[in-house]
């Protein structure tokens, strides 16, 4: 992927509190400006106020799933790279993601290197 | 493509079933007709064979009557001697010639001719007499009547039946059977004449009706019918009960692959986190700073602990299922259980900054449980009317004592309640209330049946109020 060299701003969606620090953090290490949001309708809201280079979004969220906010997201925004995590590791789940214009996928447990891009 | 194969199924089967009714009721109307025209058919040879026997039962006697009368009759005497009186004579003649070869001959041959002349005469007389004489003489109707009750039944015509009699035109009815319907007998198309054979007397005709005849057929079709109806719903039922199952399973399979998509999700995620904090633990740019130390490895032994947590409520359910709980029964003060169990829950629930109400007016607390297991029931409708909750939680434990001396234990929320069809399946295994990928509450589905299996092993039962929006109540009674 040659989109690594502007990656700077990160849109963090991921309700788990110690894992969206965790990985908040860890980014931040990584000199990635990352915003993190605890669920889908926060992180919609979010990405609709800024730009943002990459989103990395979490599937299974309250008020509002993974897959609902990439269908909004992609209703208007075809460019900005889309990342699922998540623990969900079932083909058709990977294939619907990537249907609705996700550009990777990543199931949890995940190791840092694959984030890295 | 699971479900178009089923839908497929459930047509050919509606069209199999559309498919073999039709043919049976087509087939049960030309078995109609069929039965129509051998009822007639059984009918006409019927009245044939009757026709014949009423000679017995009528003409015969009657003929042996008339000549009875005949030799005491005067007025027929009178005549008859006039013949006999020219008879004489020749006769005595031949007497005289004393019985020689010719005279023989000529006896026999005026034998012969006297007996044909009183033939003649006597039908000549029948005739006369019979066309006057009221049809109960001619006739004995009760004898009659036997007989066609008794050809019909023998032809396997056992069904009621009545009769006329008619003379010179169709409605001229010289005789009727009681409660007979005079329409019916006009109309009538089983008609034949009463002396069928008879020379004598061929204006009378004999009719008959079956008043009973749509019973008959009914009642001669009532078996396959109901046997066929019979047999179409059973097998409507079977595959009614086969669909509930495909359906019941289809659901619970379901159901497990929402599990098991949860599950994943709720071990995954505590193992990321693991392995994230222990990557950055790696990192040497981290780790060589004291707090971020403490940090993570805090995060690790947390999220070490909700796996075990996890792992734990999954093989409590695992044992229950296999019915391998052992419940450490000793008597305790339930009061007292609830109370510490608050306590607890308050340290542990500060986030949603709950209110926990007390009502315990049972004034028998003593029972006879396990404390852990019922600890944990408790807590888990505790947690639940804090998760299911979308104001500020206010919740209410509340117990009294029933009549029979046991104890009413209730929790009391205002969540958001339940629907009528969720409250049915809340005890089920693995269900959610919210099933998919939407995630406002975290669980496995197995928490209320937990609840349900622990109260059940203490003989007890459980039960669920709500309203949507307004909250939810469980009651808990247990037994002395």
């Amino acid at each position: 992927m040659n989109i690594e060299p502007k990656i700077r701003k990160i849109l963090l969606i991921e309700d788990d509190p110690n894992l969206g620090m965790l990985l908040q953090e860890y980014l931040a290490h990584k000199q990635f400006d990352v915003v993190l949001k605890r669920n889908g309708q926060e992180g919609l809201l979010e990405y609709r106020k800024g730009s943002y280079d990459l989103i990395l979004l979490d599937i299974m969220m309250p008020k509002m799933d993974g897959f609902t906010v990439a269908e909004e997201i992609r209703k208007d925004d075809t460019d900005t790279p889309i990342i699922f995590l998540t623990a969900k590791s079932m083909k058709e789940d990977k294939i619907k993601g990537l249907k609705l214009g996700a550009d990777d996928y990543i199931t949890k447990p995940f190791s840092m290197e694959i984030l890295e891009l | 493509m699971n479900r178009h194969l089923l839908s497929f199924s459930l047509a050919l089967i509606v069209i199999g079933l559309l498919g073999v009714s039709t043919v049976q009721t087509l087939w049960l109307k030309s078995a109609v007709q069929n039965r129509k025209a051998d009822f007639d058919q059984r009918v006409y040879e019927s009245m044939e064979e009757i026709s014949y026997n009423i000679e017995n039962i009528g003409y015969q006697p009657y003929i042996k009557e008339f000549l009875e009368e005949l030799n005491s009759d005067s007025l027929a005497n009178a005549q008859f001697q006039k013949w006999i009186s020219i008879d004489s004579n020749s006769q005595a003649q031949l007497d005289s010639n004393n019985l020689n070869t010719d005279a023989q001959l000529s006896r026999q041959e005026f034998n012969r001719l006297y007996r044909a002349q009183i033939r003649e005469f006597q039908q000549m007389l029948i005739r006369e007499m019979i066309s006057i004489r009221p049809i109960e003489e001619i006739i004995d109707i009760d004898k009659l009547k036997l007989l066609i009750e008794d050809v019909l039944k023998h032809h396997g015509l056992n069904t009621k039946v009545e009769f006329g009699i008619t003379e010179f035109a169709d409605n001229n009815f010289i005789y009727v059977s009681p409660g007979a319907d005079l329409g019916n007998l006009f109309h009538t198309e089983y008609t034949t004449k009463l002396f069928r054979r008879s020379i004598f007397d061929e204006n009378k005709l004999l009719k008959i009706t079956f008043p009973e005849k749509k019973k008959f057929f009914i009642i001669s079709f009532l078996m396959p019918i109901l046997s066929s109806i019979v047999f179409l719903i059973m097998i409507i039922v079977a595959f009614a009960a086969s669909y509930r199952i495909i359906f019941k399973q289809k659901k619970l399979s379901d159901m497990k692959t929402d599990f098991i998509n949860n599950m994943t999700h709720e071990l995954k995620t505590p193992i990321a986190t693991i392995s994230i904090a222990s990557e950055m633990l790696k990192d040497k740019g981290i780790s060589s700073i004291e707090e971020n130390r403490t940090k993570y490895a805090n995060i690790i032994f947390e999220e070490n602990k909700r796996l075990s947590n996890h792992v734990e409520q999954v093989l409590q359910i695992a044992r229950l299922e296999k019915d391998e709980i052992q419940l450490n029964k000793e008597e305790r003060d339930i009061h007292g259980i609830i109370r510490l169990l608050v306590k607890h829950f308050k340290l542990i629930s500060e986030d949603y900054s709950a209110i926990i109400d007390l009502e315990l007016n049972a004034t028998e607390t003593h029972y006879i449980i396990d404390e852990m297991h019922f600890t944990n029931a408790i807590k888990n409708l505790l947690s639940n009317a804090l998760q299911y909750n979308d104001k500020k939680p206010y919740i209410v434990i509340s117990t009294y004592n029933t009549k029979d001396g046991g104890i009413n234990i209730s929790v009391k929320d205002n969540g958001i309640g339940l629907s009528k069809d969720n409250q049915k399946k809340i005890f089920d295994k693995f269900y959610r209330v919210q099933g998919g990928n939407l995630h406002d509450t975290k669980g496995f589905g197995l928490g209320l049946n937990y609840v349900k299996s622990i109260v059940e092993a203490h003989n007890g039962t459980i039960s669920v109020e709500s309203k949507l929006k307004e909250g939810t109540t469980f009651n808990i009674t247990l037994h002395k």
